[in-house]
């Protein structure tokens, strides 16, 4: 695990997802209002498009608690659930022949240009992100690059191949490089 | 079954980087694995994906009210759709539109029309409360909102020309109001001085409908001594067009 969302924030989290699988409006508003800004955020990251973001923030959380038994606690924190579901179904809707076309060729300029907001965090979580952006600092800027291409432009990677002129074996090789450092960075910046 | 395909691949679907067939083939191989391989290979998906949603929470952005409304009203009719109608539903919350719910749900006004799910018979309705409720539901309902200074909450205005009314809200309020001050609505107009649209008063019912909108271009709220005054006190805590 990467992540340690505070125990107790997890647990309420859980608990609301259960209660609105069982049909408990004021839970599931509590869910909503707890996870929506990452979840949003997120979304529109990829998308890049705030009415395409819209529907997506809309479709998962008709999913989340649709699906709620799906949730399985040994893979992570309910809101890591939901932002798995949400970056899928993120990537299918940019993947989607509409969209596709509408992005165009101008779209890894027009992504990239979504500024990131600012953001209040505990102490605890302060401390992950320090390790988080140490362990960011030590990859390749073409790992780097590759990484967020793939994961906040939605590009597959042969995309990402394309878009960089560049083999797909390189960037094949980058991205899984990347991430493995980067994971094995932070699991090590998390014990020491 | 290739191992090495499945291992050279495993952090490129973590982040969904991998093409609609080759993603397919992924989940066919990880589900044909034994269960303890299985539960490693998800264990380091769960990592990436983890991760990753740690680095993404730079873009942490707030969702716009009117989703969360809709998002709710989603949550109501699923709900509702699951389960038998209950009886007794009294005859305003059956006539009130997913749309109109979701609008009132929005500004905080859901308690005055009655959230259509509650298990528990909704508020008496009043003839305010009738109004809000049309005013919700016309085709050409707006809402407007404004971030009130000082921490007196947002201003929520959702405004039918069609009806010539509109409907206000103030929630989320950080800072609380004196004892003997109030926070008072004004209609804005090019032509004339302003017009007092009525008190947003913390400890009101519902919330505040405003009739005869006519030339109304904006609302603009101030806090005023307890009653209200005749004329607005300077400075505005904030205005927003309709």
């Amino acid at each position: 695990m990467t992540t340690h969302p505070s125990r107790v924030q997890d647990d309420e989290l859980a608990l609301l997802l259960t209660q609105s699988a069982a049909g408990d409006h004021r839970a599931f508003a509590r869910l909503y209002d707890l996870t929506s800004a990452r979840v949003y955020g997120l979304v529109l990251r990829v998308i890049n498009d705030r009415g395409h973001a819209e529907e997506v923030v809309q479709e998962c959380y008709l999913k989340f608690w649709q699906h709620a038994d799906r949730y399985d606690r040994s893979r992570g924190g309910v809101v890591n659930w939901m932002l798995t579901i949400a970056h899928r179904r993120s990537v299918d809707r940019i993947r989607s022949e509409e969209v596709h076309r509408r992005r165009g060729t101008e779209y890894a300029n027009a992504n990239a240009a979504v500024p990131p907001a600012p953001v209040e965090e505990s102490v605890e979580r302060r401390d992950e992100r320090i390790t988080l952006r140490r362990c960011l600092g030590r990859l390749t800027d073409l790992q780097r690059n590759s990484i967020e291409m793939s994961y906040f432009g939605g590009m597959t990677y042969p995309e990402v191949a394309a878009q960089t002129s560049t083999p797909l074996p390189t960037i094949k090789s980058r991205i899984r490089d990347g991430l493995r450092s980067l994971r094995d960075c932070v699991k090590t910046g998390e014990r020491s | 079954m290739n191992r090495d395909w499945l291992a050279d691949h495993v952090e490129l679907y973590a982040i969904d980087s991998l093409p609609a067939d080759e993603h397919d083939e992924m989940q066919t191989q990880l589900a044909q694995l034994a269960p303890a391989t299985r539960a490693a290979y998800e264990e380091q998906i769960a990592d990436v994906q983890n991760l990753m949603h740690d680095y993404a929470r730079r873009y942490t952005s707030e969702a716009p009210e009117l989703l969360r409304a809709r998002i709710l009203a989603d949550f109501d009719s699923g709900i509702r759709q699951s389960r038998p109608e209950p009886t007794g539903r009294r005859r305003l919350a059956a006539v009130v539109s997913i749309a109109a719910a979701a609008i009132a749900i929005a500004i905080g006004a859901g308690a005055i029309i009655g959230r259509t799910t509650a298990p528990d018979p909704p508020p008496a309705t009043t003839a305010q409360g009738d109004a809000a409720a049309a005013v919700f539901s016309a085709p050409d309902a707006v809402l407007s909102t404004e971030t009130l200074s000082d921490a007196r909450g947002t201003l929520n205005i959702v405004s039918s020309r069609l009806l010539n009314r509109a409907v206000a809200t103030v929630r989320g309020a950080a800072a609380p109001l004196p004892d003997d001050s109030t926070l008072q609505l004004w209609m804005v107009d090019d032509r004339k001085s302003p017009v007092s649209a009525g008190l947003l008063d913390a400890s009101a019912a519902g919330p505040l409908v405003v009739d005869g909108l006519d030339g109304t271009q904006a609302f603009a709220v101030t806090l005023e001594p307890r009653g209200g005054s005749s004329s607005p006190t300077l400075p505005l805590l904030g205005q927003v067009k309709i």
